[in-house]
């Protein structure tokens, strides 16, 4: 029951979706290619913002994690 | 657009001497109930208030909108470099082989669009229909194979069909019944065609007693009938207006009178919609200044504008503009086409809608298409006026006449709406179309759509935007038997695409009711409801026997 909800849902986003991006007056084919490139483009995004915070985050942990150890050895 | 950013113009009151007009800056729609009375030479005059709301769409709609044509344009790219490639098959009209090395034929913007953009969408237009234009009509079911290059007809035929889209105020559009023996016994009499121009032997007795009889309907000296409403704007502007003159045209004019304005060689300045300060300024500088070099005074100068614009819904601010007319010396014309018959107490239009002398106003002209279920135009006025048009009207000396069962037919009609034939159906209709006008405006308020217009109109444009809901719209209702019509580009602004529906005195309340059901679950569907003033002021009942009310 709840996943006819939940796929209902989806279904109403997708067309949203559809109409909003023009999809829906589109060939199927040219619809397929803007879906591609939509998501092509999307996961590199995804995956670029993914490298890059996890590297400043990195960078920032050990920064305080300095800090931290060299305020504890100072009050040592 | 005209809109004076997008809000609301609430102007009721017209003082004699000073010249003023507020209008709310927010989008919200203000009814100014009180009725103002002033005293114009002596005798009190009450001027009814003006409502009309044009509300803005929400930024995201807008970026949408935009974004939606962008991704068109982008992909019509696409598909015209797959065409000149000859990867893909062209459908569209091409030039010949040794035509190629031409002035390109097909490259302009106008082509562009209608092979990329209109050619995905257009199965909701050209639909033809198979029986009388009434409150339901049939349409042949018609499929594409190829994405709406071709059509066939699959034989079928949809019945019953909710007619949203015709412009048949009164539900005088109908099939043949006994009220319309008169038309049968002139058939019989005089025929179908005239074979004639007015000036050669054209003029029948049938025109005679109608123009008698449109005189008396808009209570003025004389009138001239002509056998195309297009016609008549567009022939008989420039038989009034020459080199010379000034015309002050609408910013939304109809093509009817552009094509007479052009036509006429006058020179043409043209208002904001419906926008007094404009016309204001317009014809200070044209008196002040004159003419644009030797500065000499115009000739004439003549005032364009329409009682109901079809594409807005709005109805023109009459008592300004007779003001205006008055103060400044200048001359009227009125196309009534979509207002007679259909608004105003009797239906005898603006003019009456506003409770104002038909003498103020120059030249009313207006069409029997419209309310009065045949073809046609009339042009009325002064006798001096309408007697040399008979004259020197282009209509009257080339084009062939009326046909005398369409005449009939608007004298029956006009007869039918004045109660001359002896019963009151006339004035229940004009009535009912103004009830059906009201719940049906006020239903799609509260729902949250954005109505363009006078609440008073029975044209209501309902704001759709995106050019996808445009197509979604006409392909979802065509599917539960309503037919309306939807306009696109061309003939609106690129970025408000809508839907107009076209109320009829001949919709009972279920049909109504069905289509404001079908309207609101479109509306949920598509996410068209835009309006940022939903709840309506009373309280909603329910029908359990307990409920409380919010305090």
């Amino acid at each position: 029951m709840d996943f006819r909800h939940v796929k209902d849902y989806f279904s109403r986003c997708y067309y949203q979706y559809q109409i909003i991006s023009s999809c829906a007056v589109m060939d199927p084919w040219e619809s397929s290619i803007f879906n591609i490139i939509l998501l092509t483009i999307f996961i590199v995004v995804v995956y670029i913002a993914y490298v890059f915070i996890l590297v400043h985050i990195y960078l920032v942990w050990k920064f305080f994690s300095k800090m931290c150890g060299s305020h504890s050895k100072l009050s040592n | 657009m005209a809109n004076s950013g997008g809000g609301a113009v609430c102007n009721g009151k017209l003082p004699n001497h000073k010249k003023q007009s507020d209008s709310s800056q927010n989008g919200n729609c203000t009814k100014n109930g009180i009725v103002k009375e002033a005293q114009q030479n002596g005798k009190p005059h009450f001027y009814k208030p003006i409502v009309e709301s044009f509300e803005e769409a929400p930024l995201h709609v807008m970026v949408f909108t935009y974004m939606g044509y962008g991704i068109g344009t982008l992909f019509g790219y696409l598909r015209d470099f797959l065409r000149n490639w000859g990867i893909e098959k062209c459908n569209a009209a091409v030039e010949r082989e040794e035509q190629k090395d031409f002035v390109p034929l097909y490259q302009n913007f106008e082509n562009f669009y209608t092979r990329n953009l209109y050619m995905r969408v257009r199965d909701n237009w050209n639909r033809p229909i198979c029986s009388a234009p009434g409150p339901l009509f049939d349409m042949m079911e018609r499929v594409s194979d190829d994405y709406n290059w071709t059509f066939r007809f699959t034989g079928r035929i949809i019945k019953d069909v909710i007619n949203m889209g015709s412009y048949n105020f009164l539900g005088l559009a109908a099939r043949y019944d006994e009220t319309m023996k008169t038309v049968k016994d002139v058939l019989e009499v005089y025929g179908v065609g005239v074979a004639s121009t007015r000036h050669e032997m054209g003029t029948l007795n049938k025109h005679k007693e109608l123009e008698d009889l449109v005189a008396k309907f808009l209570n003025v000296e004389a009138a001239m009938v002509f056998g195309m409403g297009f016609a008549t704007n567009s022939m008989n502007i420039p038989a009034l207006v020459g080199k010379g003159c000034l015309i002050l045209s609408d910013e939304l004019n109809h093509a009817s009178l552009v094509l007479g304005a052009r036509l006429s060689g006058a020179t043409i300045r043209i208002f904001k919609h419906n926008n007094m300060q404009s016309l204001e300024k317009l014809l200070r500088d044209a008196v002040i200044y004159g003419q644009p070099r030797t500065h000499r005074a115009w000739k004439k100068i003549l005032i364009l504008v329409e009682g109901v614009y079809s594409m807005e819904g709005s109805i023109v601010h009459l008592p300004q503009i007779v003001a205006l007319k008055k103060k400044y010396k200048a001359y009227l014309y009125i196309d009534e086409a979509h207002s007679i018959g259909s608004v105003g107490p009797t239906g005898r239009g603006v003019v009456e809608f506003f409770g104002m002398d038909p003498g103020d106003v120059d030249v009313l002209m207006g069409t029997f298409t419209k309310s009065f279920g045949a073809s046609g135009g009339y042009i009325a006025g002064r006798k001096d006026l309408v007697d040399y048009l008979r004259v020197h009207s282009h209509s009257a000396a080339y084009a062939t006449s009326m046909s005398p069962p369409i005449a009939e037919q608007v004298i029956r009609s006009m007869k039918f709406i004045m109660g001359l034939d002896g019963t009151t159906q006339g004035l229940k209709r004009v009535r009912q179309l103004a009830k059906n006008t009201r719940y049906f405006r006020q239903r799609l308020h509260e729902m949250g759509f954005i109505i363009y217009g006078n609440e008073e109109s029975p044209v209501v444009p309902l704001l759709l935007y995106l050019p996808a809901k445009v197509a979604a719209f006409g392909r979802h209702l065509l599917n539960r038997k309503i037919g309306v019509v939807v306009v696109g580009f061309p003939a609106t602004p690129l970025a408000e695409a809508r839907a107009r529906f076209c109320v009829s005195a001949a919709h009972t309340r279920e049909m109504l009711d069905k289509v404001l059901e079908a309207l609101d679950e479109m509306g949920d569907l598509l996410q068209l409801k835009y309006s940022r003033n939903r709840k309506s002021a009373r309280p909603e009942l329910y029908d359990e026997t307990s409920f409380e009310l919010d305090d």
